[in-house]
Parts: structure tokens; sequence; C-alpha cells
């Protein structure tokens, strides 16, 4: 909010959230293909992004699209795309090949429920390579998020995801929207020009490289490699993995769960707190890294850990390598959607998830 | 949290449910627009399938007078403003006992209210008031003014500014007839099922 200069409470979409977090985070180009949830973030954008200068093309698929955005932000444009996680199966290749030429940009998973979260974390890409991936909770801190998401790609130079959902693309909030200008951040040295030399600048980036006119012919690719494996590396010491908890200190179970859902476990732990019960939440921001560690803190006492996703059990396996073996992990996943086909699952709701916990914790050990 | 006790914040949450092409979503908008003038918290989540009409189209609406915690996904509610029969099962298996239901009854017929004598439920002939009105597309709103006159959940002045609000620029020549339809309704019946005094509404 710091941003923006004028902010007014008014009733906004969550994919309208998601284009001016965007937009306010200096977004100057996005591209992507239709598919719900995500269209409703590409329709925003296409009217938001043409008063600011911006470009939003409706590209052809899934796979032009990240194309184009790789050609934006290798002028050093600050450039997004985004799709469901069916678009992003598309799009891995191009994703991990701009870990190689060195090109941050924002990827959007406007996801059907959370069962992306492998893919996500793990990246179906080719290649030794990681992708940074945020995890917003809602309406209320994706602006902030995506503007890290930014920060994030254009310091290491690599693509970053902020993983969303249905719930986030369609739920309207009231919410203190900032309208007012975006500093322009200036394109970086390496940036192309559109020269071919003279100007300093790059002539071409590449997965092979980027090249200055000067550089000489060929490739050390070996070289190259070794580079990219350093800046992963450099990448993965640098980011902090981030969580937030709550009530975790004598709690009896904690609650493990990300995006949409650590909203609803959040309304669950305080019902239950108000009923007298230990539980606590820890929610990932961070889903890589992985809060590891502060998972582990979170758990110190309590005598389960209980991860509750909307999937059939995907960051279960990331809670279980942060806690090897030192506290009894239980899943609440597997939820019925509904016919939209959209990952609503109507059995996702505060008060199933008390009563679950509730007989948990009746369970004994 | 954080070792301080919690206070459940008054939560009032509305199921908007019909077929796709009744208004079931502008309605829902409206009523959350009309709050936050009132200067209260929302959270309003939208459902709606594929098919541009005839399929389901559900909205949940919480209205609090704090931010409201957990998404809009709720396993029981307040009230129900009901457009048609088609979709109503919803309604009559999450809103609580006691808790008003505003029914279309030009379309939604009777047997689909059986077997929840405990709603409190509110007829109104939408569909041939906004249709004498001249502007039988906003049925849906009729009800909204009669869901606001019964239980205060927005106020009559801020129910009214928001039409201009709620349509997309294309459609705003409708906001003179949508207004119409919320006052219709507004005038229809007086308070019975107070939204934010006593609650008379078991919780």
């Amino acid at each position: 909010m710091e941003r923006g200069l004028v902010v007014t409470r008014q009733l906004a979409e969550g994919s309208a959230i998601v284009a001016h977090a965007l937009v306010e985070a200096g977004c100057r180009f996005f591209a992507g293909y239709p598919m719900t949830p995500f269209t409703e973030v590409l329709e925003h954008m296409a009217e938001a992004l043409p008063p600011v200068g911006g470009l939003c093309v409706n590209a052809e698929s899934e796979l032009e699209a990240v194309g184009m955005v790789w050609g934006a932000a290798a002028t050093g444009a600050r450039a997004a795309t985004g799709s469901t996680g069916q678009g992003l199966s598309l799009m891995q290749e191009s994703i991990a090949e701009a870990t190689m030429a060195g090109i941050g940009f924002v990827v959007l998973n406007m996801a059907r429920g959370q069962g992306d979260y492998f893919q996500a974390t793990r990246g179906g890409g080719h290649g030794d390579y990681r992708t940074p991936v945020l995890a917003p909770s809602g309406p209320a801190d994706v602006t902030q998020l995506v503007a890290e998401a930014f920060d994030l790609a254009d310091r290491w130079r690599n693509p970053v995801l902020v993983v969303g959902d249905y719930y986030l693309a369609h739920t309207w909030v009231d919410i203190e929207v900032s309208a007012g200008p975006t500093v322009p951040r200036p394109a970086p040295a390496w940036a192309l020009d559109g020269t071919s030399g003279g100007s300093g600048r790059a002539k071409l980036v590449s997965p092979l490289g980027t090249a200055k006119q000067r550089d000489g012919v060929g490739y050390d690719l070996s070289e190259h490699y070794a580079a990219c494996d350093r800046r992963r590396q450099e990448m993965t010491a640098g980011i902090t993995p981030r969580s937030e908890s709550s009530a975790v200190d004598d709690a009896e179970i904690v609650v493990v769960a990300y995006g949409t859902m650590s909203r609803l476990a959040a309304g669950a732990v305080a019902e239950l707190r108000a009923a007298g019960h230990r539980v606590g939440l820890i929610r990932p921001i961070t889903l890589w890294p992985f809060p590891a560690a502060d998972v582990l803190r979170a758990a110190d006492g309590a005598r389960m850990v209980v991860v509750y996703e909307n999937n059939a059990g995907q960051m279960i396996d990331d809670v279980r390598l942060a806690l090897l073996g030192a506290t009894p992990v239980v899943g609440i996943n597997g939820f019925r959607t509904d016919s939209s086909a959209f990952g609503i699952a109507p059995d996702a709701t505060v008060d199933a998830l008390c009563s679950s916990v509730r007989s948990l914790l009746g369970g004994g050990r | 949290m954080r070792g301080t006790a919690y206070h459940p914040a008054v939560e009032r949450e509305i199921l908007f449910t019909g077929i796709g092409g009744q208004g079931v979503q502008l309605a829902a908008r409206t009523l959350a627009e009309a709050a936050v003038a009132d200067g209260r918290r929302v959270q309003l989540f939208a459902s709606y399938g594929g098919m541009m009409r005839g399929g389901n189209s559900d909205s949940v609406l919480v209205v609090a007078d704090e931010a409201v915690r957990a998404p809009p996904m709720v396993s029981s509610a307040w009230g129900a403003v009901v457009m048609h029969h088609e979709h109503a099962a919803l309604a009559w298996s999450i809103v609580r006992p006691g808790g008003p239901a505003v029914v279309n009854s030009s379309i939604v017929a009777p047997e689909a209210l059986e077997g929840r004598s405990d709603i409190s439920v509110i007829p109104v002939a939408a569909l041939d008031r906004a249709g004498a009105l001249g502007a039988p597309m906003a049925a849906s709103l009729v009800l909204v003014g009669v869901l606001a006159a019964a239980t205060g959940l927005v106020s009559e002045d801020a129910l009214l500014s928001t039409p201009e609000r709620v349509l997309p620029s294309y459609r705003r020549e409708a906001a003179a007839a949508n207004r119409q339809a919320l006052a219709d309704g507004l005038s229809l019946v007086t308070l019975t099922h107070p939204a934010w005094s006593a609650d008379p509404v078991s919780t």
C-alpha cells in the first residue's frame, strides 16, 4: 500500500486485485491463454495495462504466452504470464530454459485446487533448476507477495511462481486499494536494447548464455552450466524461507496449511482455541524454499501435525521431510470437488475442519 | 490467537441461489456493495458453471462487523435468497433454523419448501413484481430489497446507492430500473429478523 498515493476501501474481486497487484509492481507486459480461473486475471490485465503504457496479449496458447514473456523480460521489462496447472504443464520447458538464460519473470498459477504443489515446488521441466514459489493466503496479502515475486525475479534472474486458486480469483472482499504511479524501474545492464553492438548491452540472451558482440565465437557450455549452478546455489541460500504461525507454542495439534486452506485453518484454530482446545497453525508463505525449520519449531512439543490441503496429499511430503519423524503427521486432504471442476471443495469448511481436529484430539495417542 | 481471548465477530452468511441468467450474482454483489457502503466488512464467493443460462449459480456473502476471518465457504448460513427451485436444495440444507429465506414465489414451486418448516420463508412474487415495473430482469433485486427490509442487514440509503456501481458500463442504463426493483422490495415488508441487534436466530 505504501507504493500508492490514493487509498480507498472498496469491494473488489480477487482476480482484479491480482491484476492490480501486478500493475502496481511494475508489470508492463502480460501474456496468457484463457483458462478458468486464470482467464479472469487475463481479462483484468487487458483492461489495466494499456492505460499505464503496458501491453497485454491473449496468446494462441500457453507456449506462445510464456515465449512472449521471455522476450519482454529479456529487454528488461517486468513481465508476467500464468495459467492453471494444466497450462503451466505446457510452459515447463520455457520456465526451465529461462533459468539457464538468467531471465526473471513472474508466473501465476491460478490453480484448480492445490493439486499443482509438486509441479510448483519441483518443477516439471528439465535440468537442475529451482523456481521460488510464493503462496498468498488470499486477496489481503496477494499485492505484497506479487511485488516480492518481481523483486525475487529481478534479484535472481529466475522465474518466480505465485500460486492462487479459484477461491482467490472469485472471492470479492472489501479492501483498501491504492491507486498511484509506480516508479519505473531502469532496465538492467544486461537487457537487450535492439542493437547488435556498441551499446554495451547484450546481443543475445539465451539458455546458452548471455553474449555481447565482442565475446567471440562459440560458447563454453560447461562454464555456462557451472555459472547457472552457482547462481542457483546462491539463490537457494539467499532466499529466507518464510511462514507465519499462530498459537503453536502450547499446541497439542499443529495444522500446516497454505493459501486459501490456511485461512480456513485460521478460522478453525480460532474457534477451537475459543473452545479451549490447544491447536495452532503454521502457514508456509514460501513453498520453495520450504520453511522446514519453522515447521519443525512449530511442531516442537505437539503430539501431532495435521497437513490440510486441497489435493490428494502433496505438501505433506515436505512436512514429513521437515520433521524427519520427530512428530506424527496426519493428512486431511482428498476432498470431493463440485461439478464445476474448478477445485471448489464444498467439504473444506471451518466447521468440518473443527470437527476433524476435535476427533483427532479425542483420539488419544 | 497470540494468547488473547477470541471474540467471535457477528457474521451473517447469506446464500444466493438460482440458475444462470436470473441475476443471482448481481443480487449478491448489490447487497455486498451496500454493506461496504454501510462500513461493514464483507466477503463474497461466487460459483457458477460454464453455462451462460440454465446452470446453477450460487453465491455466499458474509457480512460482518469486523474483518471476516475465514473464506466465505460455509456449511451453514444465516439466511438465503432463493431464485429457482432447481438449485434450492442447498439453501434448505444449510440455512439455520429460524433463518430468513426470501423466495421467488413466481417460480419456486411450493413443494420445494417441504421438509424445512423451521426456516422462516418470505415468499415474494419477484418476477411478477419486476415485470410490472417493466424490468423482469431485475427480479432478484426485488428479493434483495425484501431481505434488506426484513433484516436491516444493510441500510436503505446504502442499498439504493448501489445500482450504478455494480453494473458494467455497457449495462449502466439498467441502473434506474434496478433501483426501482430494490425500492419495491424495500416497501414490501417490515423488520422481522434484525441482523444486528439481539440475535433472534440460533447461531
